[in-house]
């Protein structure tokens, strides 16, 4: 790391960041001052959202300068990355990445810029997109960071471990891998001691690669930090019991950025204090994110990030909404394991609880608690064709939750490529599964 | 008949197998996948019986498993749906791909009737950093086959059935050291079918029909052949006809490197005074699987038995929606194209679908290699 890197870093950031401070005032400015459309269906949008365009767009602007001053570390999105915070890298997310990518409709594109290269159809839309982005160089967000380290943990899906091993072939940098053993009711003691064992490892090779040793106190911040910032997050998630609901999932998709990608920094906690007293005043003041809400809907798996909007507005059209999302959920419901004064040991095994890492049931039981918590009147249950551990098993929940008399629509989509999702046969089949719903 | 016929017809019903053990008394236990020891099943005096599927189109599966999911893992649920495993005492699973993670979801939840047990080995393999949680793992497994035995797995039982396992992986060790000659003295097809019938036969009984299947194919006379010496790899292919049709395009396959062939036996338990280590370490060196960690250590083994083997040429026979070898496939292909191995690879449906096709890419792909 050079003289010259870290003046391009600091500069480049600075510069950067004074233009996103400026241009956050402006759209606050503009929020405050410019007359709500009279008739759109949605109440204005939150009064905290140029910040989070800020928080976000932060963070990729100091990925495209990190690598020429800081470590970096790629990693998944299930990762116990506090250590890595705590020993100073500049986290990049791939799947992270391929959201941003998906929503700014860069999906297909990308995917197929992987294909070309010989990646199958078939394989993730999030691994497709990210190779993609690799091999031809494209990205929305200028540029991203080389990586000095990968971090991979297997707790979301066995498909982070078949790509980033793609990964380290490609850039020859050392491949963490947290390996969790699959829990179907709660984590047995020796797998605990498993993940903690391989935690431990994975922070002498970070310890290595960074050149400095881990210092217990900041880890015990950061620690901290992240579960501070993931109590708010569910608190914020459980704001939207509240009817009308002051925010959907729609929003919590892409208010969850900072806690997937920024957990454990204190901007992240302070967003989110912020977010709660938005969505505070929302409630005292009778303000739904919906003018006129009257059918709740829990949703899913992961969103289909190019026809957000699109989605939307239909359910919208409809006086319909996501209150609430298995998803979201899952950035939160963890908080009461993650114990700061015993970091490796609680962060074994918060890492090993994640819904994507335990059964079926599991999901099914969470999904019908969201209903009754959050007093849906159904479910969408999004059928992503990438995501095998999130979708297979959703055939059977529908049963069971209709069974319980509880409306479910199974709708097939792909987060990330839109040439796996039928606009049209998609909007008849929730037309017609609204119009079933008695509310 | 001769041996090798028997052991073709074996594979061709393997249920046959199952259910005359059944007929006998004895209890059965299915399984899949390579990473946990069939020696414990037997241990347990129950017949290891590894699971097959058969080429049809998916039926029953369909309203529990999503169609881009793998066609294999749907074909056995619909034969476990239809009955057609009603002789399993139980299941055992190892823990190698998502799916399989919800197989066992799925099957403990609508085949009640058979009890499903999933080791959850690690899959970050080689060095012992896994160690202590895969004993433990061994050592529960242990406990819930001698559950459904309802009999105890001594350290001595362990030690036999290391040791009869391992005299059938010497055998086919030996019969898969026959194809190294040029011509080799049997077909990749037959090499397939007599592995299928091996697996699921009790070993004891596997090991006298090998011994005079060597005997018999040694004395074999084959007409010579100027093919390439292709190798076939991919994740699961329990039927032949893809690599007879390979054969009948003018390849010579000489070695596989398949879930049901050579990854069952590469590997013998070495020795270790505790059998249950003994078959850690077994497993844990058994890194054959694109499921499996490090995939470096998969693909030096491929390279190594392509020089064995004297390849011209490969074939990855990708089975459709099987994630770990899809994304696997770009790196195994770059890696033997650097050793100036052509490969190609073909995605193929479990249910034989589409074959006029592939036989157009494989006749050209043969074409290709052999001027
Ligand atoms: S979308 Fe599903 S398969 Fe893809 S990386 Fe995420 S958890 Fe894994
Ligand atoms: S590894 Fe491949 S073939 Fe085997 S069960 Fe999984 S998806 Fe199917």
């Amino acid at each position: 790391m050079s003289i010259e890197g870290a003046l391009r870093y600091y500069l480049g950031t600075g510069i950067g960041k004074g233009v996103l401070r400026f241009e956050r005032l402006r759209n606050e400015w503009r929020l405050r001052h410019r007359a709500p459309k009279t008739s759109s269906p949605f109440s204005p949008p939150l009064s905290t959202s140029p910040w989070l365009k800020e928080l976000i767009s932060r963070h990729y602007l100091t990925g495209r300068y990190a690598d020429a001053h800081r470590k970096v570390a790629w990693v998944t999105s299930g990762a116990p990355v506090e250590f890595l915070k705590a020993l100073g890298y500049y986290l990049l997310y791939p799947e992270n990445h391929g959201a941003v990518c998906g929503i700014r409709r860069r999906g297909e594109e990308l995917c197929q810029a992987a294909e070309e290269a010989g990646y199958s159809r078939d394989i993730c839309s999030y691994a497709r997109t990210d190779l993609g982005s690799l091999l031809s160089g494209r990205t929305p967000v200028g540029r991203l960071p080389k990586p000095d380290l990968l971090l991979c943990c297997t707790n979301i899906c066995q498909t982070v471990l078949f790509w980033y091993r793609v990964l380290a072939a490609h850039f020859r940098v050392p491949l963490v891998i947290i390996d969790t053993p699959f829990i179907y009711s709660t984590a047995p003691a020796h797998a605990v001691d498993f993940v903690q064992r391989q935690l431990e490892l994975g922070v002498e090779t970070a310890e290595r690669v960074a050149g400095r040793s881990i210092d217990p106190a900041e880890l015990e911040r950061v620690t901290r930090r992240s579960r501070e910032a993931v109590e708010l997050w569910m608190r914020v998630l459980e704001r939207a019991r509240h009817v009308p609901a002051p925010i959907t999932a729609f929003d919590e998709f892409i208010h969850m950025g900072p806690i997937v990608e920024m957990r454990g920094d204190r901007a992240t906690v302070d967003y989110y204090r912020a977010l709660l007293a938005t969505l505070d005043l929302r409630i005292a003041r009778g303000t739904g994110a919906l003018k006129q809400e009257r059918i709740r809907l829990i949703w899913d798996n992961l969103p289909i990030w190019y026809r957000m909007r699109g989605l939307s507005e239909l359910l919208a059209r409809h006086g319909a909404t996501l209150v609430a999302s298995t998803y979201t959920n899952a950035w939160g419901e963890l908080a009461a394991l993650i114990d700061p004064s015993d970091p490796m040991r609680s962060a074994a095994r918060v890492y090993l609880h994640p819904i994507l890492n335990r059964g079926t049931g599991h999901k099914l039981d969470t999904i019908q608690r969201l209903a009754t918590d959050y007093a849906a009147h159904g479910v969408i249950l999004h059928s992503d064709r990438s995501c095998k551990p999130y979708s297979v098993g959703q055939m059977d929940q529908r049963e069971r939750l209709s069974a319980r008399g509880i409306p479910a629509l199974l709708l097939e989509a792909d987060h990330n490529d839109p040439r796996a999702f039928a606009d049209e046969q998609a909007e008849n089949r929730i037309q017609a599964f609204l119009e079933m719903i008695p509310s | 008949m001769s041996t090798l016929e028997r052991l073709q017809s074996i594979a061709q019903n393997p249920a046959r197998v199952a259910e005359r053990w059944k007929a006998d008394g004895g209890k059965v236990l299915g399984y899949r996948c390579l990473y946990l020891p069939e020696e414990i099943i037997w241990a347990a005096g129950m017949l290891p019986y590894p699971l097959y599927g058969t080429p049809e189109p998916v039926g029953l599966a369909d309203a529990y498993f999503q169609s881009c999911t793998c066609e294999f893992i749907r074909n056995l649920f619909d034969h476990a749906l239809s009955d057609r495993l009603a002789f399993l005492d139980g299941l055992a699973l190892s823990n190698t791909c998502d799916v399989v993670r919800r197989l066992y979801d799925m099957w403990s939840r609508h085949v009640p009737a058979t009890p499903v047990y999933l080791v959850n080995n690690p899959q970050k393999l080689l060095g012992e950093a896994n160690r202590d949680y895969f004993m433990e793992e061994l050592r529960r497994f242990r406990a819930r086959m001698e559950e459904i035995a309802g009999r105890e797995i001594t350290d001595d039982g362990l030690r036999d059935a290391i040791a009869l396992h391992n005299r059938t992986r010497a055998l086919l060790r030996e019969l898969y050291a026959l194809r190294e000659q040029d011509p080799p003295p049997l077909t990749g097809a037959e090499a397939l079918e007599i592995c299928m019938a091996v697996t699921v036969l009790p070993a004891d009984h596997a090991d006298g029909l090998l011994t005079e299947l060597l005997a018999e194919l040694r004395g074999r006379q084959v007409e010579p052949s100027d093919g390439p010496r292709i190798l076939v790899t991919g994740s699961m292919l329990d039927h032949p006809a893809l690599i007879r049709m390979v054969e009948e395009e003018g390849g010579v396959v000489v070695i596989d490197d398949l879930c049901n062939t050579s990854r069952t036996f590469w590997h013998r338990v070495e020795d270790d005074p505790d059998p249950l280590t003994a078959l850690y370490r077994f497993l844990n060196s058994r890194a054959l699987c694109a499921c499996m960690h490090p995939v470096e250590a998969r693909i030096e083994h491929v390279l190594e038995l392509v020089d064995t083997y004297r390849v011209d040429a490969a074939i990855d026979f990708n089975l459709k929606y099987c994630h770990p070898f899809l994304y696997e496939a770009p790196l195994l292909k770059e890696r033997l194209e650097a050793e100036d191995i052509p490969v190609t690879v073909l995605e193929v449906g479990h249910d034989l679908s589409g074959h006029g096709q592939l036989r157009t890419r494989i006749q050209a792909f043969i074409e290709m290699v052999s001027v």
